[in-house]
């Protein structure tokens, strides 16, 4: 894109004159300078996007600025920036699938910032987990009365709660409606209390509850009440239940007796109940879930063996392979699991198969074996997913137990026909991308309109769905009882990942940075973690930061928002700048009739401010920008 | 690093408030580390924090004057080990000649190094100013440069002439007698400029002081003025383009693995997706301005240090290894009475001396070489368009070639095919010619 098309773009207030006139001619590449460098002539949205961390949240927690606050050792600023954007900083901190980390440009150097763990570190400080309960609600502010129309939500998850969060926050009246005994949803049923314990979960759900919204629970609806009942109590009605059904694969031999869904296994589980897991294991998929599943089983087999003697020693005859084998269609660098609890699983005993595909459970009476073979495709040409197995490879490994992670599917029925709302592939509601169905007063959000997905984005589903429910609710009061819908029908596609949407408007220099002395050469820290002979069931694995380390790892970010700036009218195209630029970042190259450009490559700036030191008429600056939405 | 005494001692030495005060830039852990060592310490800032990859290729610049220097800091130290043993005074050069080749330690050795050092630094920088020329370094914006250049092989030249007299021999005497009466066939100011020169009208001990004053004093001021410009301008020009286009050896060149990488090259992948900002739009002249990208380069330190160093350490072998081969020329005591048969002027002026038995000596003696150093000066006014390859410069590029060549076979005929009466003898009969 050229800088002109830029310019007309529009253009925000700034501090500085650094934008240059919107006549000047594009950079044209001449013989010395022949390169792919076109620079960008920045907006608000610029510097929004360059702050990584921030733009990849789902719920656009602004990780830049609470990891900045721990690096100054204040973890409860921190935590109040942290839960500014999402109610679930406590959980999020231990079970957040991290795009920020996957987005943190620390990786560029050695490895990302290991921003979930500091997250955590900041709630450690604040949050529910303390069972204080005077920080919970600082971030919002005090709770009006619920006066607003009244909502209802069904399902209690991570999406329902966010909803409910928001939505009571702007004043409405919001009930939620629970299957459940207790509210939590997946979090509760989905994720072992080795990631998540109970108390923090109890904790953060509670505190979003005690902003006063009733939970109606171990009601299921289609069962106890129906969404009729509903629809008619509640101005809106927000379905969020998620996708609960682990689906079936259709793999020869998959109705043999120890055959099993991740979803299933983990909610006995999770539940207390007794389930039996047979070694050897073998678990399939490769994101979450199915590594859930694996640490469950390899915990649970490990179980039967202590508790059960007459099944251990009978085990034990069986132990060739006593680890869990997990196969992943994917390969081992796609998987969709943060490197902590990929290290944690195979100190546990959890095999990685990456790119290998499951092609019969073989048995007589009760599974024996699986027949497994590598991957020689995952994907069609139209790029969907559809593995092609390599010939001649097959391998037999023994198997008691097939637990299956390949998806999982939602229980809509209670949604009757006559309402004509539809149903997607996975038995989902369709819906736009903000939560709209067929239906005016009738939304979804999270898994059940999306299929299944991680936390954060059932979070900022929930949020956007909160969002439009009063968007539509303050567009039908002004209208009186206008069906306001009905003519726009809303585009009836599964929504992406997309962020909750703040839209940058304008920016200003703030403060200057300050840069630390040796923040470039600090390595990851490397959570603590419960030693390996001490892992029960339940007992969470991963520990908090010290402080100290939780300050030192802080240290480590390259600080996205702070920003080089240049005075244009103090430079003398010295390029001395771009001599000492570490990563070479700067360019000063040609821009019309004796004017040349100064450009910054912002993908490998580092923020150390050699090029500031270096410049002899002090034109180059370092300094925080900050973003008006 | 293996924890050894020794590097734990380093590492406590490293951690005192005095060590700090002495280096103060921060250890070289890291890119940024190795950067603001680079330009934040007096040595590592002779060099640009990066350079070209490309010059990491030998054949990018063959080293050429970077040897030249290195050749000028081996005369500076041998030639002041020489002036602790050397009186300029005409009853005293040629006795010292001999008490070092007898008394001094290492006196004979030093000298051989010394001489064979300063005939190979004329031939240097003469081939470094062929490679220039050859890469088209001269053009805008390093024209003057160039002229800087042309003053460097001026004193280079005055620095061997004037060391030739100081041993006081008959080689010494003769060859500047020949020499300096070029001087005299300068219209209107000849005999002027010959006696400023010499202190006289012949050659006797004011000469020799003068010489002596001129060689160790007077140019060593000069040349380190034009010295630290030229390389200064070299140093914020940056390199010329060159010619090198497929540098193969040094593409991978750099690219080094292993523990010390991460302090050693920018490592930072260019993916398809980088964002560019655009910092903001200046106004300059484009003689002031430095365009520049950063694609394509490596830290100079260590990368292009470790080539120096061993373009440093293979030059030394040289004039060592010559300097134990063969003894610098010593003849008989400078007699004004006995003219050796043939007089030879030193060997980069003998093709100007061939020349004046063919023509005028106004026209050989002063015109001929003074055009050529005009023109030499004026190449980079002359040749002005921005094109650098040889193939597209065929005019000034065979024009140059053609002068080098007149010049190599009239100084080649002139120190091996001339005897006694400056008559043509073949070298093979017999050689009349010391260096």
């Amino acid at each position: 894109m050229s800088p002109r098309s830029h310019a007309k773009r529009g253009r925000t207030e700034s501090s500085t004159e650094m934008l240059p006139d919107a006549s000047t001619p594009t950079p044209t590449p001449t013989a010395t300078a022949v390169t792919d460098r076109v620079p960008t002539t920045p907006d608000a949205r610029w510097f929004a996007e360059t702050v990584s961390c921030r733009a990849a949240c789902p719920v656009g927690t602004d990780a830049a600025a609470y990891v900045r606050a721990i690096s100054e050792r204040r973890f409860s600023d921190a935590y109040d920036i942290a839960r500014a954007h999402n109610p679930f900083p406590s959980i999020c901190g231990r079970v957040c699938s991290a795009p920020c980390e996957r987005a943190c440009r620390r990786g560029v150097i050695d490895a990302p910032v290991a921003i979930r763990a500091l997250k955590r570190s900041a709630s450690n400080h604040a949050g529910a987990e303390r069972h204080d309960r005077s920080r919970w609600h600082v971030a919002h502010g005090p709770v009006p009365r619920a006066t607003g129309p009244s909502i209802g939500i069904v399902g209690a998850g991570p999406a329902g709660l966010a909803a409910a969060y928001a939505l009571r926050l702007a004043g409405c009246a919001v009930t939620l409606y629970e299957a459940d005994a207790t509210a939590g949803g997946m979090l509760r049923a989905g994720i072992p209390a080795f990631r998540l314990p109970r108390d923090v979960l109890r904790a953060e759900v509670d505190a979003i509850l005690s902003l006063g919204i009733s939970l109606v629970s171990s009601c299921e609806i289609g069962r106890d009440r129906s969404l009729e009942e509903l629809l008619f109590l509640h101005a809106s009605v927000l379905i969020t239940v998620g996708c609960r059904r682990g689906r079936s694969a259709s793999v020869p031999g998959s109705d043999l007796p120890g055959v099993m869904r991740a979803v299933d296994v983990l909610r006995a589980i999770n539940g207390d109940a007794t389930t039996v897991v047979r070694t050897p294991v073998v678990v399939v998929g490769g994101g979450s879930v199915a590594f859930d599943a694996a640490r469950v089983a390899r915990r649970s087999a490990h179980w039967d063996d202590v508790h059960t003697a007459l099944d251990a020693a009978r085990l034990a005859a069986r132990r060739t392979t006593s680890s869990v084998q997990l196969i992943a269609p994917e390969a081992a660098p796609r998987l969709a699991v943060p490197r902590e609890e990929l290290r944690e699983a195979d100190v546990e005993g959890v095999r990685v198969r990456a790119g290998m595909g499951i092609r019969a459970i073989n048995g007589t009476t009760h599974v024996e074996s699986v027949t497994l073979a590598p991957i020689a495709r995952l994907r069609d040409d139209d790029g969907r997913f559809r593995p092609q197995f390599a010939e001649g490879r097959d391998e037999v490994v023994p198997a008691s137990t097939v637990i299956f992670a390949i998806g999982q599917e939602s229980d809509t029925d209670f949604v009757a026909p006559d309402l004509d709302v539809g149903r997607t592939a996975w038995g989902g509601i369709p819906c736009d991308r903000d939560g709209r169905t067929r239906h005016a007063r009738l939304y979804a959000a999270g898994d059940v309109a999306t299929g299944p997905r991680d936390v954060i984005l059932a979070v900022a589903a929930g949020q956007r769905a909160a969002r439009t429910i009063l968007q539509d609710l303050s567009v039908r009061s002004a209208r009186t009882v206008a069906p306001a819908r009905q003519s726009a029908e809303p585009a009836m596609e599964p929504s992406s990942a997309e962020s909750v949407g703040t839209t940058p408007r304008s920016w200003q220099v703030g403060v200057p940075h300050r840069v630390w002395t040796g923040y470039d050469v600090i390595a990851r820290r490397v959570l603590p973690v419960l030693p390996l002979a001490e892992r029960q069931m339940h007992d969470e694995v991963e520990r908090v930061l010290r402080d100290d380390d939780a300050v030192a790892e802080a240290t480590r970010c390259l600080h996205c928002d702070a920003h080089v700036m240049l005075d244009a009218a103090r430079c003398v195209a010295c390029a001395l700048c771009v001599d000492v630029c570490p990563y070479g970042c700067l360019a000063l190259l040609p821009h019309g009739a004796d004017t040349f450009a100064l450009s910054l490559d912002e993908t490998a700036c580092i923020r150390c401010g050699l090029c500031i030191d270096r410049c002899p008429p002090g034109a180059l600056s370092l300094e925080r920008v900050v973003v008006h939405e | 690093m293996s924890d050894t005494l020794w590097s734990r001692a380093l590492r406590r030495w490293q951690d005192t408030a005095l060590y700090r005060s002495i280096v103060r830039t921060p250890p070289v852990d890291s890119p940024r580390g190795r950067a603001q060592r680079s330009f934040g310490n007096v040595f590592p800032h002779l060099y640009p924090v990066r350079v070209p990859r490309r010059l990491l290729d030998f054949r990018s610049t063959f080293r050429l004057g970077y040897i030249a220097t290195v050749l000028f800091v081996v005369l500076l130290v041998t030639g002041t080990y020489l002036m602790f043993f050397y009186t300029p005074a005409v009853s005293m050069a040629y006795g010292d000649m001999e008490r070092l080749r007898t008394l001094v330690g290492f006196g004979q050795l030093i000298r051989n190094v010394h001489r064979w050092s300063g005939h190979l630094m004329v031939l240097v920088v003469v081939l470094h100013m062929a490679r220039v020329f050859w890469d088209g370094a001269y053009k805008a914006p390093r024209q003057f440069n160039w002229v800087v250049g042309v003053g460097l092989l001026i004193i280079t030249l005055a620095y061997s002439f004037t060391g030739y007299l100081l041993p006081w021999d008959q080689l010494a005497y003769w060859a500047v007698t020949v020499g300096s009466d070029l001087v005299h066939y300068v219209p209107v100011i000849g005999g002027w400029a010959r006696d400023v020169l010499l202190g006289g009208s012949t050659i006797g001990q004011s000469a020799l002081l003068r010489f002596y004053v001129m060689h160790v004093a007077v140019l060593t001021a000069f040349f380190g003025v034009l010295f630290s410009v030229h390389v200064w301008r070299v140093r914020k020009d940056g390199f010329a383009p060159g010619t090198l286009k497929d540098s193969r050896r040094g593409a991978s060149a750099g690219r080094s693995a292993g523990a010390d990488a991460r302090a050693s090259a920018p490592t930072i992948a260019r993916g398809a997706t980088r964002r560019i900002r655009l910092l903001g739009v200046v106004e300059a002249s484009p003689e002031t301005a430095h365009t520049r990208t950063p694609d394509d380069e490596v830290f100079a330190w260590p990368h292009l240090l470790v080539r120096h160093q061993v373009a440093a350490l293979a030059t030394l072998v040289v004039v060592i290894a010559m300097g134990i081969a063969f003894d610098a020329p010593l003849r008989d005591h400078a007699n004004a009475n006995l003219t050796p048969e043939p007089a030879k002027a030193p060997w980069y002026f003998v093709g100007i001396q061939e020349l004046l038995a063919h023509f005028d000596p106004v026209a050989a003696g002063v015109l001929a070489p003074t055009a050529l150093l005009v023109l030499l000066a004026a190449l980079p006014y002359v040749d002005r368009d921005d094109t650098y390859k040889p193939g597209d410069r065929k005019l000034v590029v065979s024009l140059v070639a053609l002068a080098g060549a007149t010049a190599l076979v009239l100084t080649v005929i002139g120190a091996f095919f001339r005897g006694p009466g400056w008559a043509f003898v073949l070298p093979w009969q017999h050689l009349y010619f010391e260096p």
